[in-house]
């Protein structure tokens, strides 16, 4: 009896009120797409920082035969060279800084090459002496990366020192901007949310007013009242929620996977359509979640029981 | 049954109280008659029994229970032992008269196997067993009026509260809601009728109680809607002055000097909650959403 009588209301006072009904939808769903923009953005961060950490996040490529640098005026590194790059990286100077490093000599820089380029006619042109050794060092803290590329570069017979988060900092400092410029929207639209519910709310229960004054007459419960209105802005929400989803379904797959991927490379754009699977009942539940707050609000001023 | 212990209920700040000073006791199985003009409190005395507002003093007991001392959850509760009766008979114009009756069932959570037994039981007992598929609208007055009481009666309520019921209706469309009345009322449920109608009060011969200006003039048992007692307004005794009291605030020059006013009152008002002139504010807007539903009533008939 009473959950198909709570049923019956709802869906009765979401048909009465169906413009407003539809304006609380279309603003949760753009509000809670930004959410959810914001959120796969930072996922995105987090991915990249991940895997500098997992990778190292500094390269100091010593002189090959064919390097050009004025530091490599000698030539190929010689062993004095790469054991003093090699001192250094022990040494008490840069150990606050360095995690580990791992030395690549230029035989296995050979094969890596080969097996990067296997199937090209020019790698078999290439011997181990046209490769230069290497270091790849990995840091204690991803952004002290500054000191050690600083300490090496241009020292005799060092080619170059790459610093994987310098390449990626103007990337994840996009990503940042663009999650404050998503959730400042958001939290706009959020607001227009919550109002609007708060309306919505303030309008069923002037339709209502008959039936409430009858059901308080009689003796119905506070809490059996207010359900119907608490679920019916519950209702609006969690379907802005799932429309929220289908748009971020839509981004995902035809603008991140289907373009922003091949072109910057899959390894770099990690957030695709799989992460909807945590991302939507996150969204949906915060829609839920808000709409019920302010329905308690409201009905707590406009609803005297 | 019903207990008023020394109550006055004052709307607002400045304002002349409702009701004063009210000392009175209903017993259970009681039929009590509440007559005297319009504004003379007897309303007031409804919603106070049913919590809706709260006395600015003094305490009201309600099955041997102080209603200040019900918490506001529990109000609920207490509601469901009082059935409540109106001149314009409240029913949802959206639902049938079998519809209106489960409505307050439904509403507080009855099985629906009990629900279909009672409110067949309830449309026998107003004698309109053939009449419970029709809408309000296609049903008389005296009609609506049945399906209302035995909305107010299906919980079976020890106490029903009804505000002028015949009020809209003929004469003998009255008498024969009166007969429904008393015959809930030796069923054990004590009946508080507020009323203008001097044939119903003439014909039952209860008790009989007047109000002027909030306050108790006769308490009358097997008494008539006229008499002899000196301080009866309605029966012409005494020139009605609370129409003209209410209009006029405490602090209007015309009234400081007036003789009946003891000067205490001046304090007495002065200490009225706010939450009393919320309760006002939302009288007011009740008023106001009546109008309108009044509006929304003629539209949907056309």
């Amino acid at each position: 009896m009473r959950a198909r009588y709570i049923l019956g209301e709802i869906f009765t006072g979401l048909w009465r009120n169906i413009a407003m009904v539809i304006s609380v939808v279309i603003v949760t769903a753009v509000s809670l797409t930004f959410v959810g923009t914001g959120l796969l953005m930072q996922k995105q961060i987090m991915d990249m920082k991940e895997t500098l950490v997992e990778q190292s996040q500094v390269t100091i490529y010593l002189c090959s035969p064919h390097s050009t640098a004025a530091s490599c005026a000698g030539g190929a590194a010689t062993d004095a060279q790469i054991d003093s790059v090699r001192q250094a990286l022990d040494g008490d100077v840069l150990s606050p800084y360095i995690a580990s490093y791992d030395e690549r000599t230029s035989d296995e820089a050979l094969t890596i090459y080969q097996e990067q380029f296997a199937g090209e006619g020019f790698v078999s042109n290439f011997t181990a002496e046209d490769m230069p050794v290497s270091f790849h060092i990995t840091l204690k803290n991803a952004d002290e990366s500054a000191a050690v590329v600083e300490f090496f570069q241009g020292r005799d017979g060092v080619d170059e020192v790459t610093d994987l988060l310098s390449a990626f900092a103007p990337f994840i400092d996009v990503l940042n901007q663009s999650t404050l410029f998503a959730l400042g929207l958001a939290v706009l639209m959020l607001i227009a949310a919550l109002l609007l519910v708060a309306t919505t709310i303030r309008m069923s229960v002037a339709n209502r007013r008959r039936e409430i004054a009858i059901m308080r007459l009689v003796g119905a419960s506070n809490l059996f009242i207010r359900l119907p209105f608490l679920l019916e802005g519950a209702v609006a929400a969690i379907i802005g929620g799932v429309i929220a989803s289908g748009m971020l379904w839509m981004g995902l797959h035809y603008l991140v996977q289907g373009w922003l991927a091949p072109t910057l490379g899959n390894e770099l754009i990690t957030v695709g359509v799989a992460d909807l699977i945590w991302a939507a009942p996150v969204l949906i539940a915060a829609g839920a979640v808000l709409s019920i707050a302010s329905s308690v609000v409201s009905l707590n001023r406009y609803l005297k029981v | 049954m019903i207990r008023f212990d020394n109550v006055t209920k004052t709307y607002m700040r400045g304002q002349y109280p409702a009701v004063e000073n009210l000392d009175i006791e209903f017993s259970r199985g009681e039929f009590v008659f509440l007559v005297g003009a319009s504004g003379s409190g007897k309303s007031t005395m409804m919603r106070m029994v049913l919590k809706e507002t709260t006395p600015t003093r003094g305490t009201v007991y309600v099955a041997g229970r102080d209603l200040s001392r019900i918490s506001s959850w529990r109000v609920p509760a207490l509601r469901r032992d009082i059935g409540m009766v109106f001149q314009d008979f409240r029913l949802l114009p959206s639902k049938t008269a079998y519809q209106n009756i489960e409505f307050a069932l439904a509403v507080i959570g009855t099985p629906r196997k009990v629900v279909r037994h009672l409110v067949p039981e309830m449309l026998e007992m107003v004698g309109l067993e053939d009449k419970g598929k029709r809408l309000p609208h296609e049903l008389s007055g005296g009609e609506q009026q049945r399906v209302a009481i035995a909305r107010a009666y299906v919980n079976r309520p020890s106490i029903l509260l009804a505000d002028e019921p015949t009020g809209n209706l003929d004469p003998s469309t009255a008498e024969g809601i009166l007969d429904l009345l008393a015959e809930i009322n030796e069923r054990g449920t004590t009946v508080v009728m507020a009323t203008h109608d001097q044939s119903a009060v003439d014909r039952m011969q209860r008790r009989v109680v007047e109000m002027v200006g909030g306050k108790v003039v006769r308490d009358e048992e097997g008494g008539l809607y006229e008499t002899v007692a000196s301080a009866s307004v309605i029966s012409g005794n005494l020139p009605d002055d609370s129409e003209h009291r209410a209009e006029h605030p405490l602090d209007d020059p015309e009234d400081q000097g007036r003789p009946e006013q003891p000067s205490e009152e001046h304090q007495d008002v002065s200490d009225v909650l706010d939450e009393e002139l919320i309760d006002e504010r939302d009288a007011q807007l009740d008023q106001v959403d009546d109008a309108f539903a009044d509006d929304e009533d003629e539209e949907e008939r056309r």
